[in-house]
């Protein structure tokens, strides 16, 4: 008896932990179309390039085997964009090993920044000049957040922090769907510019 | 409200405009019609643009949320919903209530046998109880067993105060 039910509970485990794979995978497979985009970005070629196809596919490969890595309540979309973002800067720097050209560089065959903003605005590591640059860099953020007009730093903040969709946003400001999108994307790109501007002096 | 963008802003030069872009990079795909999504996906101008912004979007992402312990609350509006409420394991539930019956099964069997040898105890010993506190208190031992019972609570009391150690407030 006891065994059948313990049997029972192990079975009952399984469906669930199979259930919320699947719609792991369900949810990384409608982000094939952003990844491929990404890819695309960051190579410079054009999506139905096989090494984009190719960087797509590994990247759905790692969300989907280490899927146990996202942390409780993280939104998937960065964290699968952030992967793809890897494995093409991977297959870029390979890509260049192989044609021996401009070994440890970063720029690209045209002899350009590659990617710029990326690595501007790419993860800090525990390296105290890191730690300097991004306490600089935190500051910048801050002072642009603090520069926003009132709608679009509202926007932004409970679209990045909250996680509330655009039509949530829009109901709670009572203001139209376009507003909010308008918003979201200005405060965005006044962020970036920002953060642009730091990297530049 | 209208639940899709008005299309006068979704096209720039027959390309998607950059609030496409973000809305795209956003997942907010529901907001836009669907003859744009199909002209960003089969455009390669437009996938290369979807791609910076995703990663534009994800970089302010990091970067807004690594200040946020520094934002006033002003700036931070008060959520109605801050955490995404988990909807209820109502499967689980009613396997686990389920297992539970099958497991108290035989108890609940017995319970009627069990109340009925109950009531026939609680019928003869209550009686027999009464019985014997009453001769306890005809013969003026209750009264000195009163007092001893105090004394034993008073020190017991006594020796848990001073003698058990107090509790830290760091």
């Amino acid at each position: 008896m006891l065994a059948s039910l313990s049997h029972f509970s192990l079975s009952f485990a399984a469906v669930l932990e199979k259930r919320k794979e699947d719609a792991f995978a369900q949810e990384a497979a409608a982000l094939r179309p952003l990844v491929r985009a990404v890819a695309a970005s960051i190579m410079r070629e054009p999506v139905s390039h096989p090494d984009v196809e190719d960087c797509t596919n590994e990247t759905l490969r790692r969300a989907l085997e280490g899927s146990e890595r996202l942390r409780e309540g993280e939104a998937i979309r960065p964290w699968v964009v952030g992967i793809a973002r890897h494995v093409a800067l991977d297959a870029l720097r390979g890509r260049k090993r192989a044609r021996s050209r401009d070994a440890g560089s970063d720029r690209n065959d045209d002899g350009e920044l590659m990617a710029p903003l990326v690595e501007r605005l790419a993860d800090p590591g525990d390296d105290p000049f890191e730690r300097v640059a991004k306490a600089r860099r935190d500051a910048t953020v801050r002072e642009a957040i603090d520069s926003l007009p009132d709608g679009q730093r509202k926007a932004l903040t409970m679209f990045h922090l909250e996680g509330l969709g655009y039509q949530e946003i829009a109901e709670r400001l009572e203001v139209p769907l376009g507003t909010v999108a308008t918003w979201v994307m200005r405060g965005r790109k006044a962020i970036a510019s920002a953060v642009e501007d730091l990297a530049r002096e | 409200m209208s639940r899709e963008l008005p299309k006068e802003l979704l096209w720039e030069n027959s390309h998607a405009s950059d609030l496409v872009m973000s809305a795209m990079a956003d997942g907010e795909e529901s907001i836009l019609s669907q003859d744009i999504v199909a002209h960003v996906h089969s455009c390669d101008a437009c996938m290369m643009r979807l791609g910076a912004t995703a990663l534009e979007t994800r970089g302010v992402t990091n970067a807004v949320q690594s200040v946020k312990p520094w934002l006033p609350a002003t700036v931070l509006v008060p959520s109605k919903k801050r955490a995404t409420v988990q909807p209820i394991p109502l499967n689980a539930i009613f396997a686990a209530l389920g297992l539970t019956a099958v497991g108290a099964m035989p108890t609940l069997l017995a319970l009627p046998h069990r109340l009925a040898e109950l009531a026939l105890t609680v019928q003869h010993a209550v009686p027999a109880m009464s019985h014997g506190g009453v001769q306890v208190f005809e013969q003026g031992i209750g009264v000195m067993a009163m007092g001893v019972c105090a004394v034993l609570l008073l020190g017991a009391g006594v020796a848990v105060t001073r003698l058990l150690p107090r509790p830290t407030t760091s």
